[in-house]
């Protein structure tokens, strides 16, 4: 499961790993922001966001093969808009000509910036998932004033979803083992009462872990231990961040 | 000598009317390692959850360490008692093994330095020193079993309640809790089916069948009773 | 329906992070009151439920190799309320886009708004609205499919909206909408049906869960009608009137390099159709579809009302 992969490469150490959460969620959201804001006729700026990823893909000691598989799902949304843009953006020389379908320079232009702008936004999102332990993440993103309520309903979310995908995997697995034949409307008719199965083991299941949270004194508010600690390092890097691209607009003015 | 632990009368009905304990009289002294066995449906869990609140007799009166328990000693008296869920996962919900231990003495307002304190120390006790930072689902059974424990420990409760420890445990996890329960200094009652468990950490067991108590006496002389435990469901642990 | 930030300007991703920002805010506050102390583990592992129920693959049966799945907003609406389902959504929407790379980062405002926002509230006003005026069994399936519906074609519609806003439509507007639309407005059949089967096998089983979020005021059913409508008016009269007006991004970037005018149509194969559509002012073309939804909004409340009335007459007689 790729959710249980990017928990156990957050797991590991490294430079970036160690950096406080907030750091990372400020570089990464910013760096997202750039790249979505570069106008489409200065294709320059967007070379200039991708030695940032790479060095904190080396520096992160994650593995790369990995994240040039996942950089290949493409999302439908994109996969369709980006097909589309050759053919319906009549501008620039006719390149090429399918059928009765005419392909410009103009779209192909457009489709190459927009699949860019997807790969740094996408593999920089990675990055900030696979070197934060997510315990860390929301505890930084709780100094961030997002609600305590929502902190916590993720906080738990995150706890059980592990729990949850196996036995959802082991209710499919026996379903899939009694179906005469895969994908057939067998399947259909047996999900409400997988569905409904799953729902109800939650919901008894939330019950108990209010009976424990209970008996350990709980009293409608969680409490954690305060823990993030901004170093000489966090400094560094936010500082170099922000150098890096001032430079690069000064310079590509 | 007042004792740690006394049911009197303790009878409990569920919603539909049908009675789950049919007054229950127990005593335990401080430190007594007390066994409840019996057959499914007895009762065991249901008793268990009287001891910090959970559940509220509909007749009797149960006193932890002296006090009476109700709605209004509640709050004072649930970290005396520390209860360990039948099934860990539903007793470690925090994202790590740190955030679950320090629950119990956040939510008693202690410092954080305090907290922490606590926290390495229970961890320590139950042999998982360094174990701050993992998250419960990548745990092995015995070491939730054991972080389980430890929630319990760091709120420094005078009883540890324990609802069929050895459940899903293998051999070796077995034998460490074994190890551990016997290690430990408190007060402690659980529910279990194991009798071999008993044996070797309990001095006391009672039985109880259909929600009414049908022995109370010595371990070794109730374990050695085959015929006793065969009437109500059970199987001697021989030899 | 997860969009990536690669499709979205700053100009609507941003605003669009500040309304679902301050709509998070105001839903926490308000589910503090919907549901009692058990509730933040209970909408965490619901959350977890969502999740792992979003990952059974269910076969298109019309079309083999194409598979579906539950999204379950409306299913959480009808047994939490909107405030507590919309927190639920969101939290899975996050976990999404932090540990899957479902959706981007900055883009989370616009999900959020899409699959939070109008699934859990348009889709809770139109299920206790229809639910409270139908009434019984046939009333709770009846508001769950039409709540199904209209929040997910919504849904979609206000993703086209996103995405032509920011300029990356390759299509017109009007073409987005109704591809979208139309494609999640079956889905949405497909949502509700399912809903429907999933909450008769809870109430049989846990009747308990399901008295949560049903309960509605006359007064909070009617407010939440208005914002229902509100809504679409909004996102069909108003914005697509700002769309029109405003040259939009493709248009603008035509006009700065001067690119030549050329039909947006794919090739020739809906020329003939968008010919037609385009000969239509815009602004018309907004106003016919939300007539058509209104219409049929009111056509189904009165067969609903219809309905009530002779089960209501049967049971007298």
């Amino acid at each position: 499961m790729h959710h249980a992969y990017v928990d156990q490469l957050s797991a590991m150490s490294s430079p970036v790993h160690r950096l406080d959460p907030r750091t990372k969620i400020i570089c990464t959201l910013a760096f997202c922001g750039i790249v979505v804001s570069v106008p489409a006729d200065r294709l320059a700026l967007l070379a200039w966001c991708v030695p940032p990823l790479c060095a904190a893909l080396a520096v992160s000691r994650l593995p790369l093969l990995y994240f040039l598989k996942r950089c290949l799902l493409l999302s439908p949304f994109v996969a369709t808009v980006l097909v589309f843009f050759p053919f319906t953006q009549h501008s620039g020389t006719e390149v090429a000509r399918v059928g009765p379908l005419h392909v410009y320079s103009g779209g192909l232009l457009m489709s190459a910036v927009l699949a860019a702008r997807f790969l740094c936004t996408v593999l920089a999102a990675l990055i900030l998932a696979c070197t934060t332990p997510f315990a860390a993440l929301l505890r930084g993103l709780e100094k961030f004033r997002v609600p305590r309520m929502f902190i916590m309903v993720l906080s738990f979310l995150y706890r059980y979803l592990f729990v949850l995908v196996d036995e959802s995997d082991r209710m499919r697995r026996a379903r899939d083992s009694r179906s005469p034949r895969p994908g057939g409307a067998a399947a259909l008719r047996a999900a409400p009462g997988m569905i409904g199965m799953l729902f109800i083991r939650t919901y008894d299941r939330s019950d108990r872990v209010y009976s424990a949270m209970l008996a350990r004194g709980f009293d409608g508010t969680v409490r954690t231990l305060d823990e993030l600690h901004f170093h000489v390092a966090d400094a560094a890097v936010l500082a170099g961040f922000a150098a890096y691209f001032i430079a690069v607009f000064i310079v590509a003015r | 000598m007042q004792h740690i632990v006394s049911l009197n009368g303790l009878k409990h009905s569920y919603h539909d009317g049908t009675a789950a304990l049919r007054g229950i009289s127990v005593q335990i002294a401080a430190g007594e390692r007390v066994a409840i066995i019996g057959p499914n449906g007895a009762g065991k869990t249901t008793l268990l959850l009287h001891l910090n609140g959970i559940l509220q007799a509909t007749a009797g009166t149960i006193e932890i360490c002296g006090r009476k328990l109700d709605r209004a000693s509640v709050a004072e008296l649930r970290p005396k008692v520390g209860i360990v869920f039948q099934n860990a996962d539903d007793q470690l919900f925090m994202p790590t093994v740190l955030d679950d231990v320090a629950f119990g003495p956040l939510n008693m307002g202690l410092a954080p330095d305090e907290v922490s304190r606590r926290v390495t120390e229970a961890l320590g006790d139950v042999g998982l020193a360094g174990f701050e930072r993992k998250a419960p689902y990548h745990l092995s059974g015995g070491e939730k079993k054991a972080v389980a424990i430890a929630t319990v420990l760091s709120m420094s409760p005078e009883i540890l309640v324990l609802d069929e420890p050895t459940g899903s445990l293998d051999h070796r996890a077995r034998r460490r809790l074994i190890r551990l329960l016997t290690s430990l200094p408190h007060t402690l009652i659980t529910a279990t089916h194991d009798l071999r468990m008993v044996a070797e950490v309990c001095h006391r067991v009672i039985i109880l069948d259909g929600g009414k108590l049908a022995a109370d006496g010595p371990a070794a002389s109730i374990l050695a009773d085959a015929k006793l435990l065969e009437a109500h469901g059970l199987e001697s642990p021989g030899s | 329906m997860h969009m990536p930030d690669a499709l979205l300007s700053p100009a609507v991703a941003v605003p669009a992070i500040a309304v679902s920002g301050a709509a998070l805010a105001f839903a926490c506050r308000r589910a503090a009151r919907e549901l009692d102390d058990r509730k933040i583990p209970l909408m965490g592992v619901l959350g977890a439920f969502v999740f792992a129920a979003q990952m059974i693959n269910l076969p298109l049966v019309i079309i083999p190799g194409v598979s579906w799945h539950l999204i379950g907003a409306v299913l959480m609406v009808s047994l939490l309320g909107p405030y507590s389902s919309f927190v639920v959504m969101t939290a899975v929407l996050a976990i999404q886009a932090l540990l899957l790379g479902d959706g981007g980062l900055l883009a989370l405002g616009c999900n959020t708004l899409n699959m939070g926002v109008i699934s859990c509230f348009l889709g809770y006003g139109v299920y206790s609205a229809i639910g409270s005026w139908a009434g019984g069994a046939r009333g709770r399936t009846l508001a769950a499919i039409a709540a199904a519906v209209v929040s997910s074609t919504a849904a979609a519609v206000a993703a086209a909206i996103e995405i032509h806003l920011s300029g990356k439509n390759p299509v017109s507007l009007f073409s987005a909408v109704w591809l979208m639309g139309s494609v999640h407005f079956l889905f949405g059949i497909g949502e509700g049906v399912l809903t429907v089967a999933v909450l008769a096998f809870i109430l049989r089983l846990r009747p308990a869960a399901v008295q949560g979020g049903a309960q509605v005021q006359r007064a909070a059913m009617r407010r939440f009608v208005l914002a229902g409508l509100g809504v679409s008016l909004l996102i069909g009269g108003v914005v697509s009137w700002w769309a029109s007006s405003s040259p939009d991004g493709l248009e603008h970037a035509a006009a700065v390099f001067k690119w030549p005018e050329g039909e947006s149509a794919f090739g020739g194969l809906m020329q003939p159709v968008e010919k037609a559509l385009a000969s239509v002012p815009f602004l018309a073309n907004a106003l016919i579809g939300l007539t058509a939804t209104a219409l049929a909004f009111a056509v189904s409340l009165m067969l609903s009302g219809l309905a009530a009335r002779r089960s209501a007459a049967s049971k007298a007689a």
